[in-house]
């Protein structure tokens, strides 16, 4: 059997993170703009026609009058704004951006699944186990915790190890990384007529 | 899966970032010390007053313009065309070929060099894909992860599929083309929950459904 443990551990985790693309294209369109918009103001200058916004020695001048020309408190709300702006790009740079997925086992292939798709299959299971509606189970999946709401039909009683045995089974059958922990929260009402 | 450069991404995006932060967060420090300010006022009116002599002492021929202004020009179209090279040079790192055994002296048990286009296994995948009611969509590609062809099985769950049950499912298929290529290469399978799965009908079959 040949082993692609290597490749299966990289596409894995390419798979379950962010690529930043987005983000990096945005910013780099926006630089785009602003160099594109530089780039027009000089040739404009050189051929000594009327700048479009401001002409570039306009524009030094005017950068370079700035703690003079605008009033200290402006100076400073400003500058703050613009470093925040930055700060949090910094962060989105620097943090993992994980995306909302789990990991299945290394079999012959390798597998990542949608936390939507594990709360789908998860109601399922706990509906058919207590043989209530599909809809008046809400699954909420977490990084490590699945959260099973159930809202019992009124004048039923309702099986509640049933159900935790059910979601307890299908998340072993998964085998997910990070393993989920699960909770089944019954609502104190019913639905009547269902 | 594509060969997207990410390091790449992140390092643009941290740059940009710390630029802005720099900036801001200098021009907030400086404005809100008085004795920085002052110094600041001071030294861009320097600054301000050389900057004439300074478009003066770099003439343009005779037009009256510096040529600093050139070089302006110049460096931003340099720069534009290196973020549009950037931009596209995200995604990417497809591979058209699955598989290639190339005859070489010792291996004679083929009599020429063979080589399996991807399309081959995407369509036959896919096709078996369709056939099974858990799966409300799906597409199969191959990219090439570290020159590895590497196939990527992305299907949506229909609602209430358990994706072990999908998972069961393709890694049959996949066995069964192993045998049909004579080779395992990697695969890579994603099971989503997203709109596809949430339109479609509840799949109303048994659970462990049968190939």
């Amino acid at each position: 059997m040949t082993n692609h443990d290597a490749i299966y551990r990289r596409v894995v985790r390419r798979e379950t993170h962010s690529p930043k693309a987005g983000l990096a294209i945005t910013l780099a369109v926006i630089l785009i703009l602003v160099l594109a918009f530089v780039a027009i103001e000089a040739v404009l200058a050189l051929l000594q026609q009327p700048p479009l916004l401001l002409a570039p020695k306009a524009a030094l001048l005017a950068t370079l009058a700035l703690p003079t020309a605008v009033t200290t408190p402006t100076l400073i709300a400003t500058g703050a704004v613009v470093g925040v702006i930055g700060l949090v790009i910094l962060i989105a740079a620097l943090t993992p951006g994980r995306r909302a997925d789990h990991r299945g086992g290394t079999e012959r292939t390798a597998m990542a699944v949608d936390n939507r798709a594990v709360a789908s299959a998860l109601a399922r299971r706990a509906s058919r186990a207590v043989d209530i509606d599909p809809d008046q189970v809400v699954v909420s999946v977490s990084h490590r915790m699945a959260e099973v709401h159930i809202q019992p039909s009124s004048g039923w009683p309702l099986d509640r190890d049933a159900i935790d045995e059910a979601v307890a089974d299908e998340l072993e059958r998964m085998n997910l990384t990070p393993a989920l922990g699960h909770r089944v929260i019954v609502a104190s009402k019913g639905v009547v007529g269902a | 899966m594509n060969n997207t450069n990410r390091a790449l991404n992140r390092i643009g995006i941290f740059l940009f970032g710390f630029v802005l932060l720099v900036l801001g967060g200098g021009v907030a420090v400086a404005a809100a010390v008085p004795d920085w300010l002052a110094s600041w006022r001071d030294g861009a009116k320097n600054v301000a007053g050389s900057t004439t002599d300074v478009i003066k002492g770099t003439p343009l021929g005779n037009t009256g313009q510096s040529w600093l202004l050139l070089v302006v020009a110049i460096v931003a179209v340099v720069l534009i065309a290196l973020l549009l090279v950037f931009i596209f040079r995200q995604g990417h790192g497809r591979s058209g070929t699955l598989l290639t055994r190339k005859a070489t002296g010792s291996d004679t048990s083929a009599a020429g060099s063979i080589m399996v286009s991807s399309v081959v296994a995407e369509r036959s995948i896919a096709v078996a894909l369709k056939n099974y009611t858990g799966i409300a969509s799906s597409s199969v590609s191959t990219y090439a992860v570290r020159g590895v062809a590497t196939m990527q099985i992305t299907v949506s769950a229909r609602r209430g599929v358990s994706p072990r049950d999908i998972r069961d499912y393709i890694d049959q298929l996949v066995r069964r083309w192993d045998q049909v290529l004579g080779a395992e290469t990697p695969v890579f399978i994603k099971i989503n929950g997203g709109f596809a799965s949430r339109v479609s009908k509840p799949n109303r079959l048994p659970e462990r459904a049968t190939a």
